[in-house]
């Protein structure tokens, strides 16, 4: 007979994490697409520590347990419009109402629908797990032990994460930056309930015609979201213009054929997409020397 | 902390009564639904969250059963479309399918009955486009959607004060 488990707070969780061989479930809408009845689950729904949505001076902290539903109704905090974007565009209702953010991360799927907003924002998860050094001290309180990383770190390969076995993320931490132009397109079949063919997330922070910030990120096109820091920082400080830095896409790309599109539709969609945005980061870069 | 097993049962609200279901904590809502409890107004499409013909309301919000693990939902209040049909709500919106003509098959209606209820009580008074993404998860072969939307605008105009 298998057990499951329904913690009533994050140390409860943490200690079941150390103890037993659990599958953190928070949404379920990957894991039962192919359920094991006899699966010994941690479910983290009701977890108040990680449903919580609030700022810091620096960052948009928002808990691994908050669906997509309570991201785009929540009305305590002015998040990204661009992450809201993305929400928007997950399944539908049903899913919405299930499916949440950490679940779209710790998935690791390359066609996550979130994943390239949270890789253009610069977004870092962070992992809580009791440390080992008092976990058999009855008399003290254990103590949780966090460690952060970037998504784009953490985030391996395809459903590959380096959360250690005993490591719950519990947050996501979004920098607050002030980016002055952002994009965001899904590519898929139809507008509701389809995984995207691929998708693409922008962001530039445009000050006085001075590019300071810029980010592109490319899902759907290799086994996690694509990101390029080094064409990133050539556009940034004059090398590339927008058409040189399509060209530096093109070679980076390396997009598949599978059941949901070609190699060549992603590749070319892709590109169309860079260098829609990337003119649009220069005509505003233009415009602000001509306001100076 | 709660274990959870098939001795100790799950036990949760069906249709405003307190049940414990004695399935497997990972057996998908769905099965437990028309196995144990044999509600089969609760139609199995796809199992994977595409269709929405499985769709019920956990305490009032829209989601597809056969991605909810019984487990994931102890104490929690399941309305399927045999303890909505009691409802008065229920009646503006059987009138309003059979008006329009948006049943032909039936085997989408229980999920697009109980995605139109969660969509009213969040928008009484919804655009067409508003219908279009209240009903988006939930598919339908026959109809060609049109007459559900005209379902779904006729129910909020003949039920106006229900919701």
């Amino acid at each position: 007979m298998v057990n499951a488990y329904v913690p009533a707070d994050l140390g409860e969780a943490l200690r079941l994490l150390q103890e037993k061989t659990v599958i953190p479930y928070a949404g379920g809408t990957d894991i039962m697409v192919h359920p094991q009845a006899e699966a010994a689950y941690l479910f983290l729904r009701q977890l108040p520590e990680l449903n919580q949505i609030c700022t810091t001076d620096q960052y948009f902290v928002i808990g691994s347990a908050v669906t997509y539903q309570a991201l785009l109704t929540q009305t305590a905090v002015r998040l990204p419009d661009i992450l809201l974007q993305a929400c928007r565009q997950v399944a539908a209702p049903p899913i919405r109402n299930l499916g949440t953010l950490g679940g779209n991360i710790c998935n690791a799927s390359p066609a996550g629908d979130t994943l390239p907003v949270l890789y253009a924002l610069d977004a870092s998860v962070r992992l809580a797990r009791l440390e080992p050094a008092v976990r058999d001290c009855q008399n003290l309180t254990p103590t949780i032990g966090y460690r952060i990383l970037p998504l784009r770190q953490f985030i391996q390969g395809v459903r590959r994460t380096c959360r250690r076995p005993e490591e719950l993320l519990i947050e996501i931490l979004i920098p607050q930056t002030h980016d002055t132009l952002t994009y965001y397109e899904k590519i898929a079949s139809r507008k509701a309930q389809a995984i995207a063919k691929l998708s693409f997330a922008g962001a530039a922070s445009v000050s006085q015609g001075q590019l300071q910030r810029l980010a592109l990120a490319f899902g759907s096109v290799g086994v996690t979201v694509v990101r390029d820091s080094l064409i990133e920082a050539k556009i940034i400080n004059g090398s590339y213009d927008p058409e040189a830095a399509v060209q530096a896409y093109a070679a980076l790309l390396r997009p598949i054929t599978d059941q949901r599109s070609t190699a060549s539709y992603r590749k070319t969609v892709c590109l169309n997409l860079a260098r829609d945005f990337l003119t649009a980061v220069q005509a505003q870069v233009t415009a602000g020397r001509r306001g100076r | 902390m709660q274990i959870i097993n098939v001795q100790t049962g799950i036990p949760f609200i069906l249709n405003d009564r307190p049940v414990r279901s004695l399935s497997a904590p990972g057996t998908r809502l769905l099965d437990v639904l028309r196995q144990e409890f044999h509600l089969t107004g609760t139609k199995c499409g796809c199992k994977e969250g595409e269709c929405g013909a499985c769709a019920v309301l956990i305490n009032g919000r829209l989601v597809t059963s056969c991605l909810v693990a019984v487990g994931s939902i102890a104490h929690q209040a399941v309305l399927t479309i045999e303890g909505y049909r009691k409802t008065e709500r229920f009646a503006v919106l059987d009138e309003a399918f059979a008006e329009m003509a948006a049943v032909q098959c039936g085997f989408c209606t229980p999920g697009m009955v109980l995605a139109t209820e969660a969509l009213l009580s969040e928008h009484p008074h919804p655009s067409p486009e508003e219908i279009r993404q209240g009903l988006s998860g939930n598919l339908c072969r026959c109809t060609g959607y049109q007459a559900l939307v005209q379902a779904v605008s006729t129910a909020a105009q003949k039920g106006a004060g229900l919701w």
